[in-house]
């Protein structure tokens, strides 16, 4: 099911012209009706924007389409976490991310942590400048309050990485109505991907519902609000490859050619050249993190495209 | 694993799917079947089965014939030929003696290995259900289930057959829910079942049909339940037309209340609609069909959609966990259909009618064929709320409601009233002694 490693110059060749809409999954209903579960709620319906946060805050897992591709939401308490983890197949005490609403990002973050070579203000625009672009993920230095599921470590600092879908797209919806109505002001997002733990081999972000479905069929009440069309959400993407995220992070001090940089801890949808020219307008460079070395590998699928 | 060819095994395949039953079988299903049989060989005049007896296998005859030999004549069969799937999978007795009309080689099939392939098919236990409900009540048939005789099927459903019966001692009418074997035969299925009953039985409440008992008989389980006279809702909408708005009120003042006392022990209904609300002899609602409540917070296995599309809840349609809210919504279509004809989503289809509940909003502007007023049109909406954190539980909902009903009417003491009250003596029972 998935593709080698794709190079640089491959991710440019996404931007085709018109694609086979997504395949379903049927449900089969008592009396035999056939119900096609993936297409109940959509991102373009505000009816069902509110039914998706009402599962959120209920506890129930939410797959989302999310910018060009799907992610997973859930609450973000340690037993919730800890499920989810189990569900996909990775340890139970493997670190979340957080998935938030765009104006509660700084508040993820301890500002007075960060390196001497960067400030808060510099940081918010740069955060800015990449939140107006599309989908993206950033680490820094952990906010006081976060808890220690939710926060990583990296040397002596504990961060925390949130990983956020842009300004444009309306899964921002869902997390807002949901985080209203809970006590916490985050949620925990992972990607729609089992863990290679579970199936032994790199599992790609899945980027259509009937496949996603499909693999956590095992989470009997897993909830999916998809994109509106698949297409609508690549072409409202341009350049970004249908896959995790890539993150950048400002916890730890980079320079580059003697200016200061942020890092690129994975390397995802957006592509480096890409990364690095958003940078260049804040005169900052990219350092890239070992982590960071090879692209994330995006899902390919044996039927449409 | 028999041996056989490709062309030979399809035609077994063949033989098997013309059974009613399991021609909603998957293929490879269906092989099975035929590969975990064992194959037997019959001399000319040696019984594969015997009129009225009961046994525990199906035989696919696959080389020679067979002479049937049934009450209303005799018939040959040419191999390929399946025999006595229906009687075994009902539990019932054989209705046919069957001979070798030569060397006879036939494929015994276990009971056991036929209920688990059923159980994989939803349609194939309905069909299942369809039958055992017909063989109950043919005209040559036992017409018995348990110790019940059965007197006809009184109405059918997703969830089963509701039989009507008799007691065998005292003659008194009786309800039986044959609970369909799609649902029994599942895996999680008896288990369900059992935990569900024992909790109905338990209940009593004048507004639920009480469970008297329940048992196991022809491949499914029968809950045991009153007799009770009167007409569904949905009998009353369809024929007399418009409800008044006291009967209204009083509807979903009964209504809410037997919902509250069904979420009260634990339970969600999830099915209710006008042709599960019965207003009986003396003008009381009643509850029934009982036959697909769930503990609350309880999923719907497998994704599968229960109830029924034109009253069910955005949760119960999203496979979501239901409580009692699920049965307020349910309730409030139903309130919904009595004010103005029609359910709130009122679709041509099952799609129509999802789509509906998920993202349409009830018109409240339509008009009514009566009129109930601004709060009561306001209370129901609440009732109709698409989420469930803005929809009210039972007992809630049926607290606000009686802020809406009339004050009533107190009746004026009378003569006999205000004398009983000055002279209670006079109403007691008085034994006269004579002195001696």
């Amino acid at each position: 099911m998935s593709m080698p490693p794709m190079s640089t110059s491959a991710t440019g060749s996404h931007a085709t012209g018109s694609r086979p809409e997504l395949s379903t999954l049927m449900a089969r209903t008592q009396s035999g009706y056939e119900l096609d579960v993936t297409k109940l709620l959509c991102l373009a319906n505000e009816a069902d924007i509110e039914l998706a946060a009402e599962a959120l805050v209920e506890g129930l897992p939410l797959a989302a389409g999310f910018a060009n591709f799907y992610v997973i939401y859930t609450r973000a308490d340690a037993d919730t976490v800890a499920q989810m983890n189990v569900w996909k197949g990775r340890p139970p005490s493997q670190t979340g991310s957080i998935g938030t609403t765009t104006l509660r990002i700084p508040t993820l973050f301890d500002f007075r942590q960060l390196p001497p070579t960067l400030t808060e203000k510099r940081v918010l625009d740069v955060m800015e400048a990449f939140l107006n672009r599309g989908p993206i993920g950033f680490r820094g230095p952990a906010a006081l309050d976060l808890p220690r599921h939710m926060t990583g470590q990296d040397g002596e600092t504990r961060t925390a990485q949130t990983i956020v879908p842009g300004y444009r797209c309306p899964s921002n919806k869902v997390v807002a109505r949901a985080i209203e109505q809970l006590p916490d002001r985050y949620l925990y997002i992972t990607s729609a991907n089992l863990s290679h733990h579970r199936t032994g081999i790199e599992e790609p972000a899945h980027w259509k519902p009937a496949p996603l479905i499909f693999d956590f069929r095992h989470i009997v009440n897993m909830q999916l609000i998809r994109h509106e069309s698949e297409n609508v959400a690549h072409q409202n993407y341009q350049g970004y490859a249908e896959m995790s995220t890539t993150v950048i992070s400002f916890h730890r001090r980079a320079e580059v050619d003697g200016r200061s940089a942020f890092r690129l801890e994975r390397y995802g949808s957006m592509d480096v050249p890409d990364v690095r020219a958003l940078l260049e307008r804040f005169d900052l460079g990219l350092e890239i993190a070992e982590s960071g070395r090879d692209r994330l590998q995006q899902r390919s699928y044996d039927f449409g495209r | 694993m028999i041996s056989a060819d490709e062309p030979t095994r399809s035609a077994w395949v063949a033989s098997l799917r013309a059974s009613p039953v399991l021609r909603h079988l998957a293929e490879h299903r269906l092989r099975r079947l035929i590969d975990e049989g064992e194959l037997q060989q019959f001399t000319a005049g040696a019984e594969l089965t015997r009129a009225d007896t009961l046994d525990g296998a199906v035989f696919l005859v696959v080389g020679g014939a067979c002479d049937v030999q049934r009450p209303d004549g005799a018939v040959r069969l040419e191999a390929p030929a399946l025999i006595g799937e229906v009687a075994v999978l009902t539990g019932t007795p054989r209705r046919a003696t069957v001979r070798a009309a030569g060397c006879v080689h036939a494929i015994a099939i276990e009971r056991d290995r036929f209920l688990e392939a059923i159980g994989s098919s939803a349609a194939a236990g309905q069909e299942l259900t369809e039958l055992v409900a017909d063989r109950l009540c043919a005209p040559d048939s036992i017409r018995q289930v348990g110790r019940f005789p059965v007197d006809g099927v009184m109405g059918e459903g997703g969830s089963g057959r509701v039989l009507r019966a008799r007691h065998p001692l005292l003659g008194i009418p009786l309800a039986l829910k044959m609970l369909s074997h799609a649902l029994a035969l599942s895996p999680e299925g008896p288990r369900a079942f059992v935990r569900e009953a024992s909790l109905l039985v338990q209940l009593e409440h004048p507004g639920i049909v009480r469970v008297l008992d329940a048992f196991e008989a022809l491949g499914t389980f029968f809950m045991v339940m009153p007799w009770i006279e009167g007409a569904t809702l949905r009998a009353h909408i369809d024929g007399d037309g418009a409800f008044s708005q006291e009967q209204i009120l009083r509807v979903a003042d009964e209504g809410l209340a037997a919902l509250a006392a069904l979420h009260g022990a634990g339970l969600v209904h999830r099915d209710v609609k006008p042709s599960n609300l019965l207003v009986n002899a003396s003008g009381r609602l009643v509850l029934i069909d009982l036959g697909i409540a769930c503990p609350r917070d309880a999923a719907a296995p497998d994704r599968r959609l229960v109830g029924s599309p034109s009253y069910c809840s955005p949760e119960q349609i999203l496979g979501r966990p239901v409580d009692g809210r699920s049965d307020v919504y349910s309730f409030g279509c139903t309130l919904y259909e009595l004010v103005f004809g029609r359910p709130p989503f009122d679709a041509d289809d099952i799609d129509g009618a999802i789509q509906g509940h998920l993202h349409g909003t009830p018109s409240f502007d339509a008009p009514a064929l009566v009129s109930m007023g601004e709060p009561f049109l306001r209370w129901l909406r609440r009732c109709l709320s698409r989420t469930r954190i803005n929809r009210p539980d039972a007992a809630t909902a049926r607290a606000a409601l009686r802020q809406l009903l009339p004050p009533p009417v107190v009746e004026r003491p009378g003569w006999a009233a205000r004398a009983s009250a000055a002279f209670p003596v006079l109403r007691e029972t008085v034994e006269w002694k004579v002195r001696a």
